[in-house]
């Protein structure tokens, strides 16, 4: 009996042992290098609150991600600054990297310096979040649903709080980091966060209780972009800055295909049709099959890419900014711009908004920043020019539409504008 | 009839060489912990009224009210105070005419270490729990030579039990990194599991050289330790074992037997501080275990046993002040608290106690809330270690965590 005990104790500790890989662990002041894959976070509830987990606002628009208003949202060209809202970015960028996201209910924004604020549609102060701890404060748009807003903040957490009167109703610390929007899609919330060494993941949460269901494999680098999803093929799909674009089980978060690109992929990718557009430091824009991962066509832009394709509905047009100075059409079949728009802002890294036009029936139009302080508005078709809007002030996000108006956040203390 | 009770007690220590000369290696634990406390102005930086944060034992709350009322230049007197002390007890226990003046010293030191110990929650530490309770077995307990070689032996057993981790077998629990390294660590720390459970009944063996070996084996262990985790254990640790050393001279000088040490438990009723003892000893090392879901994540839970470098926690907490009309999610403001303390909940307790002290005048502050997530560096799931929703109405951090860790 005494020999068994002993032996099975040699067993057990000589398991553990095995079990133990030199390789990974230890004098690494990293944690998370230790870990194969990474760890699962676990949320703070403050209180019960559920909602339909169905966006009615969220970064560009849509699960699809294709930069696209409603068509309830008709800004019509020739928008004028109706209110300025002061001051607003103030500390470590002084940037807008959030851009505001609106639904009936009101205007919900952060800004880098911590701050969280709902709104309503006129930009008066109805509640306020604030977290003092996060370094750059909030680089992300916000994502709505009908009783909740979900805010992802560069320290790592995101939080769930209540629309009515701002209250906590969970907290969750995905990463290190998150600079990246949250998606709200197929009754779940998807965050991409970033982690210090850095290698980056994709989690999926339960949005009424903040629990994570799945955590994606290390993405190989930071994960700028946000995630995009596709209900056919029940798919959830992220680049990196590891230069690999992924494509996560919506089921279970394991990866059904990737590619790997030359220089990292920085902006969000927008689906239409069967197919995923997406572009690259590597200077080129990029289609491929939704459902195989297998390329469809690339082509070369110039400059560092990392704005998304905004795809214009019924086009097969896609429209983008480069960081040559131009904005483009591009044909969504074979990749071949249609045409450009020379604006000369070469640090032009945003995405473009797409509305309906209500002035001219079965028209869009794009809106982009087209200088540093300058806001065009452009027939999406043809790309001319149709306004050119001086703002108080330069801006990093994107705008977002509700209604008749369009809400931009700005620069350093330039604060918020709605245009109407 | 307590005078009666301790002369009695130093009869039976100044009758053997070897608990006499232990008295000694015992007082010089507290010039250890002098160095040590003395070391980078360690005592003065926590006990300091400048720098005293809110890190309280649970059963002595709201103790920086306490030291910030004591002036930085009386700490540092009551610290040296303290060393002269020990120097004074050294030399009694060394010269044969005030020997008994060493006993009412090292009694004296004890208590006087665990005031200035409980003071601060910061001097929390393995090395104070084994050496306090030698030092009552010491002063107070019958069958002292029984007693105190069982407990080194229990320390070692319950110190092996808790490595029995993938965290200790694989290196993640090293606070540095160690000369070895690749599989001659694993290797290292497999056998140091191996050493503390079995090789350690070497030191009851009746075979000279296995006694010899497995002393040799614990001295080059706490010696080869000392790189990593500093010089202060290793030297509490020899301090601990040269009992058994000057048992061996005893035996050498045959003014002492083996039977001394080790006696058959049978018949019972004769060796009943022996059992009670490990009664209590095992009971407290099972405490944790019973009302935490893993004692290595848990703070006041664990200050009954021992804490061994058996596992690193990583961890993130959330502790947010609602107000009217808005809520502040705030950052702990201590951080860098070292391996142990890092984590503990306890910590995060005594912090949003603080917090609440301050806040509590304000008609804006509604409640704090406080949540504590850890795990074990090894592993992937995070724990909700605490989730209170408004630690201001919990009196005593002991129960906070209770309370918190059953959520």
């Amino acid at each position: 009996m005494k020999s068994i005990l002993i032996a099975l104790f040699f067993v057990t500790i000589g398991y553990l042992s095995y079990k133990a890989n030199p390789h990974l662990y230890f004098f690494e002041r990293d944690y998370f290098k230790m870990l194969t894959s990474p760890p699962v976070s676990a949320p703070a509830v403050f209180k019960k609150l559920d909602s339909s987990c169905v966006a009615t606002a969220q970064y560009r628009h849509d699960e699809k991600r294709t930069g696209v208003a409603p068509t309830s949202a008709q800004p019509k060209s020739g928008v004028k600054i109706k209110k300025h809202i002061l001051p607003f970015n103030l500390d470590i960028h002084s940037a807008s990297k959030a851009s505001p996201t609106v639904d009936e209910t009101g205007v919900y924004i952060g800004n880098d310096s911590g701050w969280f604020w709902k709104l309503n549609h006129d930009g008066e102060k109805l509640w306020s979040f604030y977290i003092p701890n996060s370094l750059n404060g909030i680089h992300s748009s916000v994502a709505v649903d009908d009783r909740k807003v979900y805010v992802p903040t560069y320290n790592g957490f995101i939080y769930a709080l209540d629309k009515e009167n701002g209250e906590l109703v969970w907290a969750n610390l995905v990463g290190d980091y998150i600079g990246a929007s949250p998606l709200l899609a197929g009754g779940h919330l998807y965050i991409s966060a970033e982690t210090s060494h850095p290698e980056g993941l994709l989690a999926q949460l339960d949005c009424n209780t903040g629990k994570t269901l799945w955590v994606s494999e290390w993405l190989g680098g930071h994960s700028h972009s946000s995630p995009t999803y596709d209900s056919e093929n029940k798919q959830i799909l992220l680049g990196a800055n590891s230069g690999r674009f992924f494509s996560f089980s919506e089921e279970n978060g394991k990866t059904l295909w990737q590619v790997q690109l030359k220089g990292p992929i920085k902006g969000t990718a927008s689906i239409e049709d069967g197919k995923i557009f997406f572009s690259s430091w590597d200077k080129n824009l990029y289609a491929y099959d939704l459902k195989t991962g297998k390329p469809l066509w690339e082509t070369f832009v110039g400059g560092r890419l990392q704005t998304s394709l905004s795809l214009v509905p019924e086009r097969s047009l896609g429209i983008t900014n480069t960081k040559v100075g131009e904005i483009i059409g591009v044909d969504l079949n074979n990749g071949e711009i249609i045409w450009r728009l020379v604006h000369g802002d070469t640090n032009n890294m945003f995405s473009v908004l797409i509305t309906v036009d209500p002035q001219r029936k079965n028209q869009y139009l794009a809106w982009s920043r087209c200088n540093v302080v300058e806001l065009c508005t452009l027939d999406a078709k043809t790309g001319k020019l149709i306004q050119k809007l001086t703002l108080p002030g330069s801006f990093t996000g994107v705008p977002f539409a509700f209604g008749q108006r369009i809400y931009i956040s700005l620069d350093k203390n330039a604060g918020l504008v709605i245009l109407e | 009839m307590w005078s009666d009770y301790l002369r009695q007690q130093q009869k039976i220590i100044f009758s053997s060489l070897s608990l006499k000369t232990y008295g000694f290696f015992l007082t010089l634990t507290h010039l250890w912990t002098f160095l040590y406390w003395r070391n980078y102005n360690f005592f003065l930086n926590a006990q300091g009224s400048q720098n005293s944060e809110a890190l309280c034992f649970p059963f002595f709350p709201n103790c920086d009210l306490f030291r910030i009322f004591i002036a930085d230049s009386l700490w540092l007197t009551l610290l040296y105070f303290y060393a002269a002390v020990t120097l004074i007890t050294g030399f009694f226990f060394l010269s044969d005419g005030q020997k008994k003046w060493g006993y009412y010293g090292l009694l004296i030191l004890t208590f006087y270490k665990l005031f200035l110990h409980l003071s601060n929650y910061n001097f929390m530490g393995n090395y104070h729990y084994m050496i306090y309770i030698l030092s009552l077995i010491y002063l107070f307990s019958p069958e002292k030579k029984k007693i105190i070689a069982l407990a080194i032996v229990s320390f070692y057993l319950a110190a092996g039990l808790l490595k029995i981790n993938v965290d200790w077998l694989s290196g993640a629990a090293m606070i540095t990194t160690p000369w070895l390294n690749g599989r001659l660590l694993i290797y290292s720390l497999f056998y140091v599991v191996f050493l503390e459970l079995f090789l350690i009944f070497g030191l009851y063996s009746t075979q000279k050289w296995i006694r010899y070996f497995t002393i040799l084996q614990l001295l080059l262990f706490h010696a080869f330790s000392w790189h990593i985790v500093g010089f202060f254990y290793p030297l509490m640790m020899f301090s601990a074992l040269s009992f058994f050393i000057l048992q061996e001279y005893e035996f050498v000088k045959k003014t002492d037997s083996f039977q001394s040490l080790f006696t058959p438990l049978k018949p019972i009723k004769e060796h009943l501080p022996l059992i009670l003892f490990l009664f209590v000893f095992w009971g407290m090392q099972a405490l944790p275990f019973a009302l935490s879901p893993d004692p290595a994540l848990s703070g006041s839970l664990r200050l009954s046993a021992l804490n061994m470098f058996d596992a690193k926690a990583e961890c993130h907490s959330l502790m947010v002040a609602h107000r009217k009309g808005s809520a502040v999610h705030l950052e702990p403001p201590l951080k860098n608290l070292g391996v142990r303390m890092g984590c503990d909940p306890l910590v995060f307790l005594n912090q949003a106690h603080q917090l609440c002290r301050k806040n509590r005048k304000s008609t804006e502050f509604e409640r704090l809330s406080l949540h504590l997530f850890s795990k074990r560096v090894t592993q992937h799931q995070y724990q909700n270690i605490l989730a209170l929703d408004d630690v201001c109405k919990i009196k005593n951090p002991l129960w906070a965590e209770l309370s918190g860790t059953k959520k």
